[in-house]
């Protein structure tokens, strides 16, 4: 009896634990595991279902702040998860999104909900359009602040400035590295020759050697057709043997041959233009600044870039003279009267110190006597020997005076060397020459291609920013691709000081035009009316050089090769 | 400058502006100090490899300090006298009004930057002088050489914050705090 009792027992309780699952299942949930929302309006939902048999319907609604909703549906899989992508919510209003999934029996009763909630902000975010179009933005800043008139160290720190920011996800502490860049940039020691060679043709100008050269170069050619032209030319060219700068020159032979030249009885416009346009040549003729901050950036010989300068700088000084001469005849210019040869050989003798000059740098440095920096402070003590000893037309306060304006100008130029290279640096970082160039094909142009390329870009960054700014952001861009199509970097350098030679005497905004305003006191428009015919010849020199290169680098194969 | 200390006769303006005068011409002094050691030094450089015939190791290291100091003192000297590379085609075409609002907007940029750049540039000096590093030839810290950067920002900051009040109170454009815009009377100071 007692067994049977207890087999009635166990049989019940056994049957129970069968009778279980069909009576009460597992409780059925359902859970939202993450939601996300991309590119601002692309909802994606995942979650899961348990205790509900597979392919079951899982219900979702969002719902706004503003009572609008949505109704969504998906599909439990196999185990249970289910999921909606990519769904466009872009009729719901920005705010907090409720989320609600539910899981319904046959009947419609609501056998499991859950809620969640994400947040919708369909707002533009400045941050993230910056990041995605990183040049484009920090170009477009630059270009803003220049053209309202900031100096032009403020476009190159704040465009990278703002490269920090966006490549560091707003921390600006790594402001730092761009600290240190600035710094790097002004410590290469090559960079010494610029103050050099800037205070040597500051002494000269000051004291006589500029207008015995000027003499020199008038009594030898002033009687010809368009003489006094040809002598602004040739006397820009020789001061360019001492001066590495546009600017230089243009105080030292335009300020004092334009009144000449006005009473010969040439138009002032035909003047301004041709001085702007010959202090090209000074530029190209060594020393030149240009040359120096090239030959350091792209680590090119300083000495080869200077002598490789020589052939274009006189191929455009004869091109011009030409189209003095033309112009000469052309508006009936009267003709000078020529020097006798005892004149000519007073001026020639006058000269002889002041023709030291070129002697030292040009000989020096061909010579393979001195470095660039030597041949710098070798001038500067020839020019203090020649104004303060041989012709006394310097005391020691001029002296005092000359350093402290040479100084100006070198902290003005090396602000912009440092700011420079700090923008290269945030450049280079975001990878911005790979994608500029790359967008552009460059790597399937060929060497001419090339050239031609790096040509346009210098002479039109140059319509607008001061030289050594394009050269400092520049250079660095081009020059993987350079050395990928084995152009010789000599030779793109020649090229590249013409080239940005060029563009700051260009329209609009070619820096030499302004220096040329506040020299001369001209409008603006005066100054530019007879610069086409001189840009013309200069860019002709300029494809002559692409496709002759051996009109630079035929000396520097003489002297180095 | 010496019209507005005469004009004023407030002790602590005229102060500020003596204070002002001996900052400027301590820049100028550091400025032409600057190029004539590195003008000696370079000289004595090659004095030393040609007639010596012995290199002097330590010129680039001292050429760089004084390149730093030139850079820095010029930086606010050239802010001081309005002396610029600048675009200024679109500026000068504006009427009066509108060049002073500009340049107001311009200074008060530029000046916030100076500082801006002044505070990051003590940091790096820091971390530099944390670095211990040294001039392998001169035996000095390198932090030395960098002394001068963050000065030069601050003093160059308030150069430009000074011309933004100038403009603000004053009836002219100011390019800085003592150049009136305008061709005529730029360079009064300074030649170019």
């Amino acid at each position: 009896m007692r067994f049977q009792i207890k087999k009635i027992v166990l049989l019940f309780v056994f049957s129970c634990f069968l009778a279980t699952p069909l009576l009460a299942s597992d409780p059925v949930t359902v859970v939202v595991e993450e939601t996300t929302i991309a590119e601002k309006t692309k909802f994606f939902l995942y979650g899961y279902a348990e205790g509900v048999d597979k392919w079951q319907e899982v219900s979702i609604t969002l719902s706004d702040g503003n009572a609008k909703s949505l109704e969504l549906t998906a599909e439990t899989n196999k185990i249970g998860n289910w999921g909606v992508e990519e769904v466009d919510i872009s009729t719901l209003s920005d705010g907090k999104i409720t989320i609600t999934a539910m899981l319904k029996d046959e009947a419609g009763k609501i056998m499991a909900q859950t809620t969640s909630t994400a947040v919708l902000d369909t707002s533009f975010s400045l941050v993230a359009f910056m990041n995605k179009h990183f040049a484009v933005t920090i170009f477009l800043l630059m270009v803003i602040l220049l053209l309202l008139g900031f100096p032009m160290k403020i476009p190159l720190i704040a465009g990278a400035t703002l490269g920090v920011y966006l490549l560091y996800d707003g921390d600006l502490s790594k402001t730092q590295f761009m600290i240190q860049q600035m710094m790097a940039g002004i410590r290469p020691a090559a960079l010494i020759a610029v103050p050099m060679f800037i205070l040597s043709a500051d002494i000269m100008t000051r004291g006589q050697s500029a207008e015995k050269l000027i003499d020199l170069v008038m009594a030898f050619v002033r009687h010809i057709k368009g003489g006094l032209a040809v002598s602004t030319a040739g006397a820009c060219a020789v001061f360019g043997a001492v001066s590495g700068s546009t600017q230089a020159t243009v105080v030292a032979i335009g300020s004092p041959l334009r009144p000449e030249l006005q009473k010969g009885g040439y138009k002032d416009s035909f003047i301004l233009a041709l001085i702007v346009n010959s202090s090209d040549i000074a530029f190209l003729i060594p020393p030149s600044i240009g040359m120096i901050i090239y030959g350091i950036v792209a680590k090119t010989s300083i000495p080869e870039l200077f002598i490789a300068g020589i052939g274009p700088g006189l191929l455009i000084l004869f091109l011009f003279s030409i189209y003095s001469v033309i112009y000469a005849y052309v508006n009936k210019i009267p003709t000078q009267p020529k020097a006798s040869w005892g004149d000519r050989g007073r001026a020639l003798y006058h000269a002889l110190w002041p023709l030291g000059f070129p002697a030292i740098i040009i000989g020096g440095i061909f010579g393979g006597i001195f470095s660039p920096t030597e041949a710098a402070a070798v001038s500067v003590a020839y020019a203090i020997m020649l104004e303060g000893f041989i012709f006394r037309t310097m005391k020691l306060s001029d002296f005092y005076a000359t350093a402290k304006s040479t100084g100006l100008v070198t902290a003005v130029v090396f602000i912009l060397v440092g700011a420079g290279a700090a923008f290269a640096w945030v450049l280079s970082y975001a990878q911005v020459p790979q994608q500029l160039l790359g967008m552009i094909g460059i790597s399937e142009m060929g060497q001419y291609g090339v050239l031609f390329v790096v040509s346009i870009a210098f002479f039109v960054g140059c319509m607008f920013v001061d030289p050594i700014v394009v050269i400092l952001i520049l250079v660095p861009i081009f020059a993987p691709v350079v050395k990928d199509v084995g152009l010789d970097l000599v030779l793109v350098g020649t090229i590249i000081t013409l080239q940005v030679a060029i563009g700051s005497a260009t329209p609009p905004f070619g820096c030499d035009i302004f220096t040329a305003i506040a020299i001369f006191k001209r409008p603006y428009f005066e100054v530019v009316k007879g610069t086409p015919p001189f840009i013309f010849i200069l860019l002709s020199v300029a494809v002559a050089m692409i496709f002759f290169p051996q009109i630079a680098l035929f000396l520097r194969d003489v002297a180095f090769r | 400058m010496n019209a507005i200390a005469g004009k004023r006769t407030n002790p602590i303006l005229k102060t500020l502006n003596l204070i002002d005068m001996l900052i400027s011409q301590f820049e100028g002094f550091m400025l032409a100090v600057g190029v004539i050691a590195m003008t000696v030094n370079t000289i004595a450089a090659v004095v030393s490899r040609f007639v010596f015939n012995s290199a002097i190791t330590f010129t680039d290291e001292l050429n760089v300090i004084f390149i730093v100091v030139v850079t820095y003192a010029g930086l606010s000297y050239a802010a001081r006298n309005g002396r610029h590379i600048r675009m200024s085609a679109i500026y000068d075409a504006m009427p009066a009004k509108t060049r002073k609002a500009m340049m107001v907007v311009m200074a008060s940029v530029t000046s916030a930057f100076m500082f801006f750049l002044s505070f990051y540039s003590y940091y790096y000096i820091v971390e530099v002088y944390e670095s211990g590093r040294i001039l392998p030839a001169l035996g000095l810290p390198v932090f030395y050489i960098y002394l001068w950067v963050p000065v030069g920002f601050v003093v160059t900051g308030l150069q430009y914050a000074f011309t933004v009040v100038k403009n603000l109170t004053e009836r002219d454009v100011y390019l800085s705090t003592n150049i009136k815009d305008g061709y005529s009377d730029t360079d009064h100071d300074i030649e170019v």
